[in-house]
């Protein structure tokens, strides 16, 4: 082969890498169950999503807005690059759960219980692969510890699903979180994301789960994003165990670079 | 080509499956009933031996307050409990069984009995008294069910009406009553919906019983009460007119007509209430005054028979008393009843008062004569 052709050949590969780094820059303006963190400098929020921030293009924070006030709570991707992230998060649900101990309409959890300041530990590691084009697999696995500073008893419960597992650490020793992602284009605006995720909780009130959702996303201007799917969860909860349906779940994100 | 074909797949499968989904819709929070539907029935784990035929068989009616006995619960009694433990909860069973084993009933009405509450820690209260008395077979009829009780820590809710028996169950219908008048629709969508639960009782020698448990609305302010008298008269006259034999177990929430007291706003009223004072709002506590409904259950007299003939009440009233809110006292007046159209065993009625102290309500047991 002669040099001109080398140097043809070396044009189109790094046209097509530049354009790869394109497109994956463009599909990190959104958050997803990827290892991917958002460009710096970029905000969305979602209806029933956090507050995400991209503080540095390895980087991301986030808070859930309205909870914060009541279970304040925050999470950190970190991006290490070669698909792989790892994501720390904190929260404190104590004033929360203290809010909906209460008697009359509202309350959760009988108020004849204490509920000790207590906080929640959870560290996940996330590797994402891009088999075709627009497509992205990732695998996730993570570790959760809580502290709680007096007794809880196990009748403060909320045996209600989603919520039941998101509060099992509590009264556990410890969990461990598994997940698979399928996140990818559709076509032009259309997108969908199919995950799953195993709990399990060790400890005097173990417990196992399995969440499973699908979405469909349409976005517009880089900007606005509505989504619409499905939730399907498997618990063992203190009364049995069960599946649930939950249709549709709808959102809506929007997004701005500051 | 093969990336093309696998994206098509990924892409018909997720729509295929969303199409699928989208006929499944969520459970709802709080179950609605039908007017008329069926009822579950229950088997204990081991058969007792039936009875011999006899000429009479024993039945008893107890509100069993869902294995709370007189711990001072929030929602009828001034208390500060929600959530039982699950040792509280096995206690009292025990104690309630003991109560039922040395009466020996044939048929037994219960009246709010949880078969799968967060409030007592999700025992099946009914399986429980089937597996630890001699009675074998029951039909559960709920009256208030739901995945969440958003008030109070209540939490999942499965509280209903039952009828166990010695003998087969045959056939169990739940109809149900008259929604309460008086709440708002979303109060109305969590709260109590009350039933009669209608069974037929195979009893030995090919005769056949019906066997009828009723709770009516406890709270309600308005003409809720009368018209569910009315809703248990109609299907009791309708077996009447067929001929067939009923008995029938109830909590009216109503006293027997003639009553002397028929105000207990004073006697339930909690610490810090006020009643029976201008400016008190309300003026008479929810549940506690029975004087507008004295009447209700005339009829249900003038129609039927009774376990405690009412001119037998009014003579001594006290001892026909059956509940009290107060978790530390004795029976106060009388709202548990047996009615039958067929004949009373005479003097064979006892109101049970030494079981207040495993419920807020004492058991009545009478025997009815069978094969008349």
């Amino acid at each position: 082969m002669r040099r001109s052709h080398w140097i043809v050949v070396l044009l189109i590969a790094g046209s097509i890498s530049l354009n790869a780094q394109d497109t994956l820059q463009a599909e990190r303006n959104w958050s997803n169950g990827t290892a991917y963190v958002l460009p710096q400098g970029r905000f969305e929020i979602g209806v029933f999503q956090p507050l995400r921030y991209g503080l540095r293009d390895n980087l991301e924070i986030s808070v859930h807005p309205l909870w914060f006030f009541v279970a304040p709570n925050v999470r950190v991707k970190w991006e290490h690059g070669g698909g792989l992230a790892t994501r720390h998060s904190i929260y404190y649900p104590t004033p929360f759960l203290r809010v909906v101990a209460k008697k009359g309409i509202g309350g959760l959890i009988s108020p004849e219980f204490a509920i000790p300041h207590m906080a929640a530990l959870r560290n996940d590691v996330i590797y994402t692969m891009r088999p075709f084009e627009k497509q992205y697999f990732s695998l996730m696995g993570g570790l959760e510890f809580a502290v709680r500073f007096g007794a809880l008893d196990k009748r403060t419960t909320i045996d209600f699903p989603w919520v039941y597992n998101r509060l099992a650490v509590f009264y556990n020793d410890f969990g461990i979180r598994l997940g698979l992602d399928w996140y990818g284009c559709i076509k032009g605006n259309w997108w969908y994301r199919l995950d799953g995720e195993l709990f399990y909780y060790s400890g005097s009130a173990q417990t196992k789960a399995f969440e499973h959702s699908g979405k469909i996303y349409w976005r517009y201007k880089k900007r606005w994003e509505i989504s619409a799917g499905y939730n399907i969860i498997y618990g063992e909860y203190p009364y049995g165990n069960e599946w649930n349906w939950f249709l549709p779940m709808i959102d809506i994100r929007y997004a701005w670079n500051y | 080509m093969a990336q093309g074909i696998e994206m098509r797949l990924v892409q018909q499968l997720f729509i295929a499956s969303t199409v699928l989904l989208l006929f499944f819709s969520c459970e709802p929070l709080a179950t609605q009933f039908e007017d008329v539907g069926g009822a579950e029935i229950y088997r204990a784990a081991y058969l007792s031996k039936e009875p011999d035929i006899a000429p009479f068989i024993k039945v008893m009616t107890w509100n069993i307050r869902f294995g709370a006995a007189r711990l001072p619960w929030f929602g009828d009694s001034c208390g500060d409990r929600v959530i039982l433990s699950e040792q509280e909860v096995t206690d009292h069973l025990r104690a309630l069984a003991d109560l039922i084993n040395s009466v020996q009933p044939d048929i037994l009405f219960v009246q709010e009995i949880d078969v799968g509450s967060k409030r007592t820690a999700y025992i099946d209260e009914l399986q429980w008294l089937l597996d630890h008395t001699e009675l074998n077979y029951a039909a559960y009829a709920s009256a208030w069910k739901a995945r969440i009780i958003p008030s109070d820590g209540l939490g999942r809710m499965d509280m209903g009406n039952a009828v166990l028996s010695r003998f087969p169950i045959t056939q169990a219908t739940r109809l149900q009553l008259a929604l309460r008048g008086d709440q708002d629709a979303l109060t109305q969508y969590f709260y109590l919906q009350r039933n009669i639960l209608k069974t037929k009782v195979q009893l030995p020698g090919d005769e056949q019983i019906y066997a009828v448990n009723t709770h009516l609305a406890a709270f309600s302010t308005d003409d809720t009460k009368r018209i569910q008298v009315g809703q248990v008269l109609d299907e009791l006259t309708q077996i009447d007119q067929y001929g067939e034999l009923f008995v029938l177990g109830a909590d009216f929430n109503l006293l027997p007509p003639g009553s002397d007291s028929t105000d207990y706003c004073l006697e339930d009223r909690c610490a810090g209430e006020s009643f029976h004072h201008s400016g008190d709002n309300p003026f008479h506590k929810e549940g506690s005054n029975y004087t507008p409904e004295i009447t209700w259950l005339q009829e249900m007299y003038n129609r039927f028979s009774p376990a405690v003939a009412l001119n037998a009440y009014l003579a001594d009233q006290p001892r026909y008393f059956t509940h009290t809110t107060q978790f530390d006292a004795l029976p106060d007046r009388k709202i548990d009843y047996l009615f039958t159209n067929g004949r009373w065993a005479p003097g064979s009625d006892s109101t049970i008062q030494s079981g207040i102290r495993l419920s807020d309500h004492a058991p009545v047991s009478a025997k009815l004569e069978i094969g008349q």
